[in-house]
């Protein structure tokens, strides 16, 4: 035991020696991953962000790394105020939610509001509008005669339409919130309209809008919510497919961008929104990403109208409120009726 | 380690077989198994690398080869010119197709050509157009980056925005007239997931995974189409960091293009061999662990158990047991230490018996010693001198006492050392007379003796001190005493002689060292003395002398077995 108890404390070591040496695996050094110059919150979908960010990358050749949240997400971080720690700019959120934290931007380059649709544009407010998605109702040509094409949404009540209805959570994006806002406030007592959708629903609600697009396409529904862009280019693909601007009215509510208060690279995030509402992203907004352009100068896609010619309706200074509102009470109804169905 | 010296003995053997089979055996596989991987590791490292300066060469390549048509096509001013003259479209037309069919040939991956006029208008192409293909823009994605110099441009198609899903990579070059270089258009190749197959297939294996990347480092090409755009980046950027990757990886820069190339070979063990290998180690392990425990048990047994039974047999010993012999059946240390185990109890037990046999005939020579004492031969002789010689003269008490002197002479120095009670009592007798003349008869003598009990064999000249410490010390000062001798059996085979007098009674001191078992030599007191160790040396400690007194008298008596003389004598 002497010999043993002499080495003993050398035998750990040798052994990590032995097994580590025998581990030592060949590889070059990793892949260097960029490192990032701008960090982007976006509430757009990949299909929105990516080619605009692809396309300042190339130009400037900065690197911008981005994060893709929703509208309900920002909040949560603007009331954990974590958005400055992370973020530079937030690019694609929904009008109500930049009004209503506006003490948390950075007051935009007044400039860039010259080139914009006045319509977009308001004396009070700091960020600067990306794009707008006005809602429209679709419907499958084949499937709904000239004589039962809805006219607004009061349509979407009726009867013959129970269960086949292509209906967008209104949670999934600020659009589809305000055009479920659009709905509910267009008929007065927006309760009785709230019941009366959910039960004409019969349980039927479309995860994306993606999903109700082709639910509509393809004649599992008659008629659906969608975005003018969307329907238009589903239109252009498909001759079964029209839609209509309901005649109540529909409230639109752009989507903008912002610098962060306190963020890390203000001037690049200055630069990067400056990019978005450039002509360029614009027109590539306009004809390949189905989103109607903020500027004057980029033309809209064929088959669309000017924005003056569509019945819109202003928001209104109370809309967050009144969209968490109705989110709630909606919310309320769909685990209500989730929980009598025993689901 | 003290609870490792504190566990049993087998047990203690069994872990060390175990450790000593087992641990070896699983380090060397593991080991082995570490070495191996990464001696193929780096094998699989070094092809990997030659591997991909081959695929840089052949991207290398693509991109002259796209350029060089580009340059030719160029000079040719055909294609240009055609974009300018929309009046001779069919003589042009046809050179400009048979132009780009030849081109799609001579190029690396066969990449599809189209030709766009300076408004970004498809003009000409070899594939099938979409309709929305027909434009590209010139403010933004491939066009725009198309410099005014004759550079070609490789450009990463986006997914959002490309109506071609398979098109992976465009190339872009500039369609100038003449020396003035006025722009007439440009001429884009669009390579296929096929078409970069194509160009890196051959140059790896199926199982590696060749992963193609902008100068942004985004991904474009993944030879496996089946991985996600986020596992592709998960590959790309996490390879290696952890050390958990089994798979070599390794990647460049294509310095004309500015494109990446990462390589992440297959792992030269793939998971499920390495995994059979764990497997074999593991069943390799359990078999050995099993085959160690079983020999332990079975060396541990054969060793323990023997010394277990020398270890009973021992503590039998100790107990004073030596007749315990211990049978191991072996030939090996162990059945010799048993074999001198059995002989160091056999010799122990001899020296015993025989250091018993010779205190035994020690005793028996301090026996015939103290009746020696007793018995001088030669008086004998002169005793019976003395008879006759007062006979002669006659005096009639003189020969009565030698005579009985002589008497009591020949039977103490007889060579018998047992006597019947009867001739016992013809010896007391006789002493008897010698004393009544003496004392001129101060006392009476009798014995109550049953008949049966005459033929019992008695130490001689047992009784004869009991008698002479009665008649010396116990009439002491009478002058009409009684002496009795008396015999009777006794319970368990005993006798029991007693002799009484009614004198002033003994002593108690004198009884207690009687009564006391195991008393001193006293002088004056020597017969007693003798008849006590007689009786003990023959008869053993339960059986001797004891007395009684009292103002009325003393009793001493003896007790020893009973046995009769055999009757054939």
């Amino acid at each position: 035991m002497g010999f043993f108890s002499h080495y003993r404390r050398l035998m750990p070591a040798v052994l990590a020696a032995v097994l580590t040496l025998s581990g030592c695996y060949a590889s070059s050094a990793p892949f260097p991953a960029p490192e990032p110059e701008l960090m982007v919150y976006s509430c757009q979908e990949e299909s929105v962000w990516a080619p605009i960010v692809k396309e300042y990358e190339i130009r400037t050749g900065m690197t911008v790394s981005v994060y893709q949240g929703s509208f309900q997400d920002l909040e949560t971080r603007i009331l954990r105020d974590t958005l400055s720690r992370e973020f530079d700019l937030v690019f694609g959120a929904d009008a109500a939610t930049l009004d209503r934290y506006e003490d948390h931007w950075l007051e935009a380059d007044p400039s860039l509001g010259s080139a914009l649709d006045p319509a977009f544009v308001l004396p009070d407010r700091i960020w600067i509008p990306f794009c707008s998605l006005p809602a429209v109702i679709l419907y499958n040509t084949r499937i709904v005669t000239w004589r039962e094409v809805p006219d607004g949404w009061d349509s979407l009540l009726e009867p013959r339409w129970k269960g086949r209805i292509a209906f967008v959570d209104p949670e999934y994006s600020a659009a589809c919130a305000a055009a479920f806002v659009s709905a509910v406030t267009s008929v007065p007592a927006s309760g009785n309209y709230m019941s009366a959708l959910m039960e004409n629903l019969d349980g039927r609600i479309m995860d994306t809008p993606g999903e109700a697009l082709d639910a509509v396409a393809e004649g599992r529904c008659s008629i659906g919510i969608a975005f003018e862009t969307d329907a238009q280019r589903l239109k252009e693909n498909h001759s079964d497919i029209d839609y209509i601007y309901p005649a109540e009215g529909f409230i639109l509510v752009p989507y903008g961008s912002a610098v962060i208060k306190d963020c890390a690279r203000p001037q690049a995030a200055a630069e990067f929104l400056s990019f978005s509402v450039s002509q360029d992203a614009q027109r590539v907004l306009s004809t390949a990403l189905n989103r109607r352009p903020v500027r004057r100068d980029v033309s809209l896609s064929p088959g669309l109208s000017a924005l003056s010619q569509l019945p819109r309706r202003d928001s209104g200074p109370d809309f967050y409120d009144e969209r968490s509102m109705l989110l709630a009470q909606w919310r309320q109804l769909l685990s209500e009726r989730k929980g009598g169905a025993g689901l | 380690m003290r609870w490792f010296k504190s566990m049993p003995f087998k047990f203690r053997l069994s872990a060390s077989f175990l450790l000593v089979a087992a641990l070896p055996l699983l380090f060397c596989a593991f080991l082995m198994a570490r070495i191996l991987d990464s001696s193929l590791s780096h094998q699989t490292a070094r092809e990997g690398e030659l591997q991909l300066h081959q695929m840089k060469s052949r991207l290398s390549a693509a991109a002259g080869d796209c350029l060089a048509v580009c340059q030719s096509m160029n000079e040719e001013n055909a294609v240009a010119l055609s974009l300018l003259d929309n009046k001779t479209v069919d003589n042009s037309q046809k050179d400009s197709y048979l132009f780009l069919y030849q081109a799609v040939q001579n190029t690396s991956g066969h990449p599809h050509f189209s030709v766009y006029d300076a408004g970004g208008r498809l003009r000409f192409t070899t594939k099938d157009v979409h309709p929305r293909e027909s434009r590209l823009p010139l403010y933004w994605g491939l066009l725009q980056m198309v410099p005014s110099d004759r550079q070609l441009v490789l450009y990463a198609t986006d997914p959002y925005l490309s109506a071609g899903d398979d098109i992976l990579l465009q190339a872009a070059y500039p369609l100038d007239l003449g020396e003035s270089g006025a722009r007439t258009g440009y001429l884009v190749m669009d390579f296929t997931r096929a078409a970069l197959d194509w160009i890196f297939g051959g140059y790896h294996s199926d199982r590696d995974i060749l992963i193609l990347a902008d100068p942004r480092k985004s991904p474009v090409y993944c030879s496996n189409p089946e991985l996600t755009k986020e596992e592709v980046r998960n590959l790309l950027f996490s390879a290696d960091e952890t050390g958990k990757s089994r798979a070599p990886s390794v990647w460049a820069q294509e310095p004309d293009t500015g494109f990446y190339l990462f390589l992440k070979k297959a792992a030269p063990i793939s998971a499920s061999v390495f995994q059979a290998m764990q497997a074999i180690c593991i069943l390799l392990t359990l078999a050995v662990l099993a085959v160690s425990l079983f020999m332990s048990l079975l060396l541990s047994r054969s060793i323990s158990r023997p010394v277990s039974i020398l270890d009973t047999a021992m503590k039998k010993v100790r107990k004073g047991d030596l007749s315990v012999q211990i049978h191991l059946n072996r030939s090996d240390e162990l059945g010799r230490l048993g074999e001198s185990f059995n002989q160091m109890t056999a010799r122990l037990q001899e020296n015993i018996q025989r250091e018993v046999d010779r205190q035994k005939a020690l005793n028996e020579t301090m026996l015939r010693l103290y009746q020696t004492q007793l018995n001088p031969h030669f008086l004998c002789n002169t005793l019976d001198t003395i008879k006759w010689s007062a006979r002669m003269q006659n005096n009639t008490e003189i020969p009565v006492l030698a005579e009985n002197l002589a008497v009591i002479l020949r039977q103490s120095i007889s060579s018998r050392p047992f006597i019947t009670l009867g001739e016992e009592l013809e010896t007391i007798a006789n002493y008897v007379e010698i004393q009544k003349i003496r004392f001129s008869g101060r006392f009476i003598y009798e014995t109550e003796v049953p008949d049966q009990l005459e033929t019992c064999l008695v130490p001689k000249m047992i009784l004869q001190p009991l008698v002479e410490n009665a008649i010396l010390h116990g009439l002491e000062g009478q002058t009409d005493g009684y002496i009795c001798v008396f015999a009777c059996q006794e319970e368990y085979e005993t006798l029991r002689i007693a002799v009484t007098d009614d004198g002033c009674g003994m002593s108690r001191e004198m009884i207690g060292w009687i009564n006391s078992g195991s008393p001193e030599r006293m002088e004056g007191h020597l017969g007693l003395y003798n008849v006590i160790q007689i009786l003990k040396l023959y008869y053993g400690q339960e059986y001797g002398l004891h007395a009684d007194a009292d103002p009325d008298g003393t009793t001493v008596s003896i007790t020893l077995p009973l046995e009769r003389r055999e009757s054939s004598v």
